[in-house]
This record gives C-alpha cells, structure tokens and sequence, in this order.
C-alpha cells in the first residue's frame, strides 16, 4: 500500500483558542485502501482533522499532505477543485439538497466536477442501482427515511470516483438497522480498494467495523490500533485501549 | 409589553443590516412620496392667490379701434355683468430691438411684445405688482415682466428700441412687472407697458384692451356666452382676441399638474417598491425563526404580541427612514416651488407642510404595517409546538415548478442552481421581481419622457425641414422679402405664414388661422388622420377644433374670416405644432386650423405672409445665409436659425424624473440585495454542502449572481412594457390636456435596442443588489456551517 495522507506535527488554533488548540502536534499517515476510524470524545478534535483533510479548512502550522498535494498551500479554487475529484463527504445529517430529487443531488457533484448532463446521469443511475434506490431516484430526500438519504449521500459522495471518503458521525442519525446497512457498505466499498476515513465516538462501530482505529484526546493522537482479523475482540480491545489513554 | 421592547431591541441588534435596508428603503420612498404630496399641495394655490391678490381678470378682451371707440367700450361692462373692469388700455402686438449695449449683447435680437398703455399698476381688475423698479413716467420708458427680463438677461436701464415705425423709438426699461394675466414668457407673447400717450406712437395698428372682472368665478360655458355677447353688440370684427382666466389658469397649472402626476405616480411606485421589500423581508422573517416563535409561544408570548414584535421591529427602522427622508423631500421640492412662486411674484413660502408631512409618515407607516402584519399573522397563529417542529423538520414541502424547471436548463450548474434558488420562494421572488419591475418600468418612462418632450418642441418649434424663419415687420412689403430670398442662391424652398382668425359656428372663440403660402406639405406638421390640404377651401384642424365644432374629417363648414364668409372643407386632422410646446399659447390654446393662403384670400385678399420658411441647399452655410439677408434689412427683418429648442421647463422636469429614476432602480437593489441575503442565509447549508462537493467561491458568486439575474431579466422584461404602457398613458394625458392628438412619433421614442438596454439595466440593478449577497455567501465557512448542526 502506498501512503494517501500523510499529517505532519499538524496544529490547529481556533479563534481565542490559542491555550487550547483544537489540534496539538498531529502526526499520522493513512495508506491507500485503508480503512481508518478516528475515534475520541466532544472536543477531541476528530472534525478538526476531518475537515483539514478534506480541504475545507488550513492548519495553523504543520502539513497536510494529501496524494502529495500540500493542502496547506492550496488556494481556495484549488482546494475545491481538490474536494471535486479527491474526496467524497458523507456527513451525520446527510446534507442533501432539499431543492433537488434523489436522481440530482447525486448528478450535481458530477457536475460541478466538468461531467456533462448525460455522463453524471449515467454515473449517478449507476450508482443509486448499486446502492440499491433506484426506485427513489425521481423523489425529494424529504420524503426519504434516514438510511436512505444516507445512501443517496454515499452514491453523491462517491460520483467522481474520490481518493478517499470521508465520514463524519455517518451513522448518528440513523437507526441501528439503517446504521449497520450504511456501515455494511463502507466496508463493501474499502474491500474494493476504496480508501475510507471514519469519524465517530462510537468504539464498537468503529471496532467492528474499520482496519485501524486512531484515538485523539484533546487535539493530541492518544492512540493508533491497528486491528488484525485475528484480534479476539476488537472492540474490548478498542475500548480499553481508549479509557486508557483518557486516563 | 416589556417583553416586546426587549425582543424587539435583540432582533434590531441581531438584524442590523437587515434595518439598515429597510430604513433606506423607507428613507428613498418617504423622500419621493414627500416630494409628490407637497407639490400636491402647494401646485394649486400659488396662481389662485396671485389671481385673487392682483385681481385678475375673468375675461380679457381685445379690440380694434377702428370698430369700436372708448364711449362704447364703457358700457361693455354692463352688457355682460362685469362688477369690475379695467381698460380701455391702448395696446399694440409690435417688434422689438434690443440695445448694442445690452446684456444679450451683439445687438440685432428682436422679439414682438404687446404693449398696452397705462398710466399706472393700480388699477380696478388686472392690478400689477411692480417686482424691480419703478412705473413709467413719461416717454421713452417701458416696463416688463419679470418672466420675460429672466428669459433675456434684460436688466433695469436697459434700451429697446421698437420697430413698429420708421422712428424707432429707444425705450429704457425702468421697472419689471408681474403680471397673473398671461403666462410665463417661455409660453407666450408677453406684455410690456408704456405710458398711454407714447402708446400711439410706438405702432399705427393699435387698439384697446379691456379686463373684466364678475361677482362670481364664471365658467368656460358662461365665459363664452359672455364673449358672444360682446361681439353680438358690437360692430362685427370689433372683437379680435380675448383670453379667459380658466385658461391661464390651465396653462399655470397644467405644467404643474403634469408635473405632479409624475411626481405622484413616483410616489407611488416606491411605496409599491417599498411594500414589496418590507413583506419580502418579515416573510423571511417568519420562515427562519419559526423555532424562535416557537419558543416565545412556549414561554408565554401571546400571538398579538408575536405579531406585535414583528411589527415594531419593522416600524422602528421606518420611523428612522422618514425622519430623514421627509426633509430630503421637501428639500427637493423647494425648487420646484420657488419655479411657481418667482414667475407670479409671490413673496417665496417655506413648501414644509405639516399636514403633508405627517400624511407621507402615516402613509409610509401604514403600507410598511400592512405588509408586516399579513405574514405576522401567520406567525401569530402558529402554536408553539407547530412552529418548532417546522423548524427543524425537513422541508418536503411543495417546491416551486419554475424554480425546478431553471435548475434543469443546460447550463453550467451553478448557474442553473442559482436561477432555481431564485423562484425557490415564488413569493419572495414575485415581490422581488416586482420591486425590479417597477424601477425598470421608471426608468423606461424617465427616457421615454425626454425623447417625447424633444420630439413636440421639434414639432412644435416646428418645421424640422426649415433652415432658417425669416420675419418681416409690417412696414417691410412682401414682395421684397420674395426677391431678396429668391436672389440668394442657396435658397431651395420658401413656405410663407399669415395669421389670421376664423369664427365657426358653435364655437364662441374665434379659431387661429395659420394660412401658407408655397409647398407647405413639405413642413412635415404631423397629420394624425385623413391629409394635408391640397389647394383652395380645405383645411385641417386639430382635435380640439374638430370637438368644439362636432365636426369630423370629410365635413364642410361655412367660417367668417374678417366677417367675410368662407366654405372650409376639413380634410385632415393635424397635431397642433403652436399649442404644444408646454401648453404655447393660451390664446389659442389648441383651437387651430392650417389652410393654403389661397383659401384666406377669399376673404382677405390683401392677407399676406409676415413669417417664412426657408429651406436652405444641402452645404449651404446657415449662418452665412442669415447674415446676408438680415443685412438687407437690418430693421425690419428678423431672420433666425431653425435650431434645436429647449424649454427649460421640460428640461428642469426632466433631471427631476432621472433623479427620481435612480431612486426607484436603488429601491429595486435593495430589494434584490434584501432577498438574496434571505435566500443565502436560509441556503447557508445548502451552500456549505455545495462548496464541500467542490463549488469553488467563484462559482458560489455565479450562482448566487444567477438568482439575481434571472430576477432582474423577470423584472426587466415586464418592466419595458409596464414602462412604455405608462409612457403612453401619460403622453395621452398630456395630449387630453392640450386638446390635441399626439402624432405617434411622440409615443414611438423607444428604440429596440435602447430597451433592450433597459432591460439589461433591470439586470444590472439586480447584479449590484446580490454583489455583496454574493460575496458573502461564497466566504460560507463549511466546516463551521456543517459542524454547528
């Protein structure tokens, strides 16, 4: 595997924050094809990371590297045109266009990445057929359950083909029927080779369902478990591992 | 009570810019309205108080001394019930020169005045109030009105010369005048005044005036019957000319109330405009705190005074908009009032009226309330567990088709995005494109305005086809002029002009006879229906005439012209060229009728052209021209350039109608501006979400500039119909006033380019209005947007 994000002694201060970065001294490399969950409490700083690698926001020092792209450095066209093609978001409250169908919100991302009307349709058909709601394709995400509009956000995030995807809390709103099934396809996308990084709070989701689990605690990497197929219980493990190191 | 204050005072403090817009709004709508309601109420009064003051006369008569003597004249009064009356006052039509020395400068500019003879300004009817100088003492000394002394830079001491006689005699001017009985020097003949005993021997053609005046305001019917008693007992053709005061009065204040109209009309639009914005924003108001109406519900908030929040919360920034804006209006009143008073020589009165004042606030406050309180009520009514369940449940509610329908187009997306945000809300982009409707609409009118003026001072100054307008003084034949324009080689066409009046059947006033001589179809006077009149007996007249006489095109009519009779058969309808030009001349005031010389000799053989039109060779030197024949007879020709003509008046109208323009299109930004903050405060997320799929900031401002766009083509593109629908309808107006039908090239002064253009300015004031919207939506911070969920 070769290394996709590579975070070095990154920090990150927010306004009138300077006593209490939201990330302290962070280093941490993800290979291509893995699958990595970032685990820790409120105010970690997990969505601060998430959000560093996904281009939408700067460290205050340190890099950022993603594919060898210094995010850093890039200006503001350049991070999104980075957002376009290298990474696909699925966020906890799935974040679909309320003004537009099932079938567009979908299409829209391929769009804005140059994809011309009929390509991003085919694409987007393809994928809502993979992800098993084609019969939705025509409907608002209002009128859709939570697990579906989870999907129709994964099928948008994964439209251009991202170098990874990013998931923030993406089981929160759901059920745990709904949680498991979205779970159940991160794990069926990554075993494809689709590099996947996992936001959550939850040890055992992230136990049972990623290759590497990373534990912040206040801004700082506390932990970093790499879970083998052969880990007798990985979730115990996790879960010790992380009331650890909050001490 | 407290409890609204305090909500209040947050939500002013929370939504500052969102006051701020208001307040602007309100200041440009209350200035207007301001503007408009104090010329309302100060347009009518200036003339009747100056008529009431200087006791002007209901009816003015002139006569010809040949018919009548002084004797007779004296007894007129009786005849026709008059309690008041002033004359018989000597008076003569006659040229005058100014001096070498004189302001104007260069010598050789003449201009005819009607001189009457008085001995002083007091008088029982027709009082004059002396506004510089003093009154004539003895020979040799002349007054004038102020109107006319304004217009030519005359000063006190200046020297006239008069060229009705071979003397010509130098007069020094020693007092201006004002006079209620005739109208400003820009619209017609003025007077000027000499002692009775130089009267005589300024011109031999001179006769009396007499100004009468009844226990009662007459009317134009009563007025009429009055005249035609006069003439019944009098010697035929002792009457030449009279002039009523409802005429005057109409000529005063029909600039005016033209005037007014727009202003009101102004006026209006904004507060339209206004009211569009004002319910935009408490609409959006009410849809993004439905949780916050909720909870004050839920801790104790009844729903009058949920209302009530809302209300003040828009109130507030109004009473602050007309605190400012009432001043800016009257202030700009105030020279549109000093216009009125100066040309009467009324003392200048402060235009702040209480009264007008408070009815713009009321006014203002009331349309601002009524579109608070329609979506207040909605949020009045909302219970508390109703509101917050709105609010954070998804919106699956109906979308707008058109707003699906732009997202569909095939354009790049964040274009087509943008253009659906726009109709998202179909409301709030109605009320929006309606605010962009009305200023393009006003801006539409605002041009269209000044291209009709200068298409009817073209027409009325007349005769585009004309180089050069020659006048003869009586004393200088006919004859002569002919052979000094047909020695000049450059000369190409000469068309010949004699006055004359005509008395019809029916019709108490005798009509204005403008006889040609020469091919006078090639003037290009406007015919509105049927043709020029082609050779003896036909005639055509204007639309007043037609009415007066309940004559149509295709009819005959036996007239008296110098008692003499005369069979006219109407062959056209034409626009009348001399009435137009701000309501020209009260005398005549649209009762015109043009015929070939030919048909005016029937009965006045001797009637010969004192005016001419001259064509001059394409290349010929104009200036040149006139200089030779003017040379030929420096006193007794006038010869002048057929050059562009301003009437200050229009022109003065015209900046103010601009100005007022640029205030509803800045009416029209602030409520695009307005909307697109609503829009892309509520679309915040969706904007967030937008740029983490990879909108690029520039994209989010095409997006953003999309909405404003197709809200600007909306407005725009009704807007150049509306506006030209206007333009019509108060051109029409305009022409109703005059008595005249408006040839269409006046409606026609809208080029489809310049429309076009237009519209694009609805487009542009949209594009200023979402520039910071805009902006800010495309700094949306995502992270900071998605995490606060």
């Amino acid at each position: 595997m070769t290394r996709l994000i590579e975070l070095s002694d990154v920090r990150k201060l927010y306004d009138g924050g300077a006593k209490h970065p939201a990330l302290n001294g962070v280093s941490l490399g993800v290979e291509r094809g893995e699958f990595l969950a970032v685990m820790g409490p409120s105010g970690s700083g997990k969505s601060t990371l998430l959000n560093l690698v996904a281009g939408l926001d700067r460290p205050t020092s340190g890099r950022v590297l993603v594919n060898g792209r210094d995010l850093g450095r890039a200006g503001e066209a350049e991070l999104a045109r980075y957002r376009r093609s290298g990474v696909g978001f699925v966020f906890q409250f799935f974040n679909l266009l309320g003004s537009l169908s099932v079938l567009e919100n979908v299409m829209v991302a391929a769009q804005l990445a140059g994809s011309g009307t009929a390509a991003a349709r085919q694409r987007a058909r393809e994928l809502l057929a993979q992800l098993g709601i084609t019969d939705q394709a025509a409907r608002y995400p209002a009128r859709l359950s939570g697990g579906q509009q989870q999907r129709v956000a994964i099928a948008r995030a994964l439209v251009n083909r991202p170098l990874m995807l990013l998931a923030d809390e993406p089981t929160g709103a759901l059920d745990s029927r709904s949680g498991e099934q979205v779970m159940e396809l991160l794990v069926e996308l990554n075993s494809s080779g689709q590099t996947v990084l996992l936001v959550t709070h939850d040890a055992k989701l992230a136990a049972r369902y990623a290759g590497r689990v990373v534990s912040l605690v206040d801004g700082r990497v506390a932990d970093d478990v790499v879970l083998q197929a052969s880990t007798a219980s990985p979730a115990e493990v996790v879960r010790v591992r992380v009331e650890e190191v909050a001490g | 009570m407290n409890a609204v204050i305090t909500k209040v005072l947050g939500d002013l403090r929370r939504r500052r810019l969102q006051a701020a817009v208001i307040a602007f709004v309100i200041f440009l709508a209350s200035g207007t309205t301001t503007l408009g309601l104090t010329l309302l109420q100060t347009s009518s009064h200036p003339w009747e108080r100056a008529f009431e003051a200087q006791r002007g006369a209901h009816l003015t008569v002139l006569f010809d001394r040949h018919k009548v003597d002084p004797e007779q004249l004296a007894r007129t009064p009786g005849l026709i019930g008059a309690s008041q009356v002033g004359g018989p006052w000597p008076w003569v039509e006659t040229s005058y020169e100014l001096g070498a020395h004189m302001a104007i400068g260069g010598g050789g500019f003449k201009f005819p005045l009607i001189t009457v003879g008085r001995e002083s300004p007091q008088a029982d009817v027709e009082l004059l109030r002396l506004v510089a100088g003093r009154w004539v003492r003895g020979p040799g000394e002349i007054v004038i009105t102020r109107s006319f002394a304004d217009l030519n830079h005359i000063r006190l001491g200046d020297r006239m010369r008069s060229l009705g006689t071979l003397e010509r005699r130098a007069l020094v001017v020693v007092g201006e005048a004002s006079d209620v009985d005739e109208a400003d020097s820009e619209f017609g003949t003025q007077f000027a005044w000499v002692t009775e005993s130089q009267l005589p021997l300024l011109a031999p053609d001179w006769g009396y005036k007499m100004a009468y005046r009844f226990p009662y305001a007459p009317s134009e019917q009563e007025l009429r019957a009055k005249l035609a008693r006069l003439q019944m007992a009098l010697p035929a053709g002792a009457v030449l000319a009279s002039m009523n005061y409802l005429l005057l009065q109409k000529v005063f204040n029909g600039g005016n109330q033209i005037a007014l109209t727009f202003f009101l009309a102004f006026g209006i639009f904004a507060l339209l405009a206004c009211a569009a914005t004002v319910a935009n924003l408490v609409i959006g108001i009410v849809i993004a705190n439905y949780r916050e109406i909720g909870v004050m519900k839920a801790v104790g908030f009844t729903p009058l005074q949920v209302v009530g929040t809302l209300v003040v919360q828009m109130q507030l920034p109004t009473l602050a908009g007309c605190l400012f804006g009432v001043p800016a209006g009257v202030a700009l009143s105030v020279p549109l009032v000093d216009r009125e008073t100066a040309s009467l020589a009324l003392p200048p009165e402060p235009p702040f009226a209480p009264v007008m004042a408070l009815a713009t606030l009321l006014a203002v406050m009331t349309v601002v309330l009524l579109a608070t309180v329609v979506p207040g009520l909605r949020a009045g009514r909302l219970s508390a567990v109703g509101a917050i369940s709105m609010a954070t449940a998804p919106s699956g509610g109906r979308r707008s088709w058109l707003g699906s329908m732009l997202r569909r187009l095939p354009l790049p997306r964040p274009l087509a995005l943008g253009a659906g945000d726009a109709f998202a809300r179909p409301l709030r982009a109605g009320l929006t494109a309606l605010a962009v409707l009305v200023g393009v609409a006003t801006l539409v009118f605002a041009t269209g305005l000044p291209a009709s003026a200068r298409t009817l001072v073209d027409i009325a100054f007349a005769h585009r086809s004309t180089d050069v307008i020659l006048q003869r003084a009586n004393a200088y034949p006919d004859q002569k002029v002919m052979a000094t324009l047909a020695a000049q080689p450059e000369t190409a066409l000469v068309v010949g002009l004699a006055g004359a009046q005509v008395t019809v059947p029916g019709v108490a006033d005798p009509i204005t006879v403008n006889a040609y001589r020469g091919d006078s179809a090639r003037l290009g006077i406007p015919v509105i229906r049927g043709r020029w009149f082609s050779g003896r007996g036909e005639v055509v007249a204007t639309r007043a005439v037609l009415e007066d006489t309940h004559l149509e095109v295709g009819d005959s009519i036996e007239g008296l012209i110098s008692g003499q009779p005369v069979l006219l058969l109407l062959v056209g309808e034409v626009f009348s060229a001399n009435n137009t030009a701000a309501l020209l001349r009260p005398t005549a005031l649209a009762r015109e009728m043009e015929m070939d010389l030919s048909t005016l000799a029937e009965a006045v053989p001797e009637a010969q052209p004192s005016y001419y039109f001259v064509t001059i060779k394409p290349g010929s030197d104009a200036n040149a021209y006139i200089r030779r024949i003017q040379a030929t007879e420096p006193d007794f020709l006038d010869a002048t350039e057929n050059r562009d003509q301003t009437v200050s008046g229009i022109g003065f109208l015209n900046s103010i109608m601009l100005v007022l323009a640029a205030v509803l299109a800045l009416i029209a930004a602030a409520g695009v501006f307005n909307t697109l903050l609503l829009n892309t405060r509520e679309r915040v997320r969706d904007t967030a979400v937008l740029k983490a799929l990879g909108m690029t900031p520039a994209q989010v401002l095409v997006m953003v500039a999309a909405g404003a766009v197709v809200l600007g083509v909306a407005g725009g593109l009704l807007g150049i119909p509306a506006g030209v629908g206007v333009h019509r309808a108060m051109m029409q107006g305009f022409a109703n006033l005059l008595g005249n039908d408006l040839p269409e090239s006046v409606f026609r002064v809208f080029s489809a380019p310049g429309l076009l253009l237009l519209a694009l300015a609805g487009v542009a004031v949209a594009l200023v209005g979402s520039l910071l919207p805009a902006r800010w939506a495309a700094m949306t911070r995502v992270a900071e947007v998605l995490h606060s969920e």
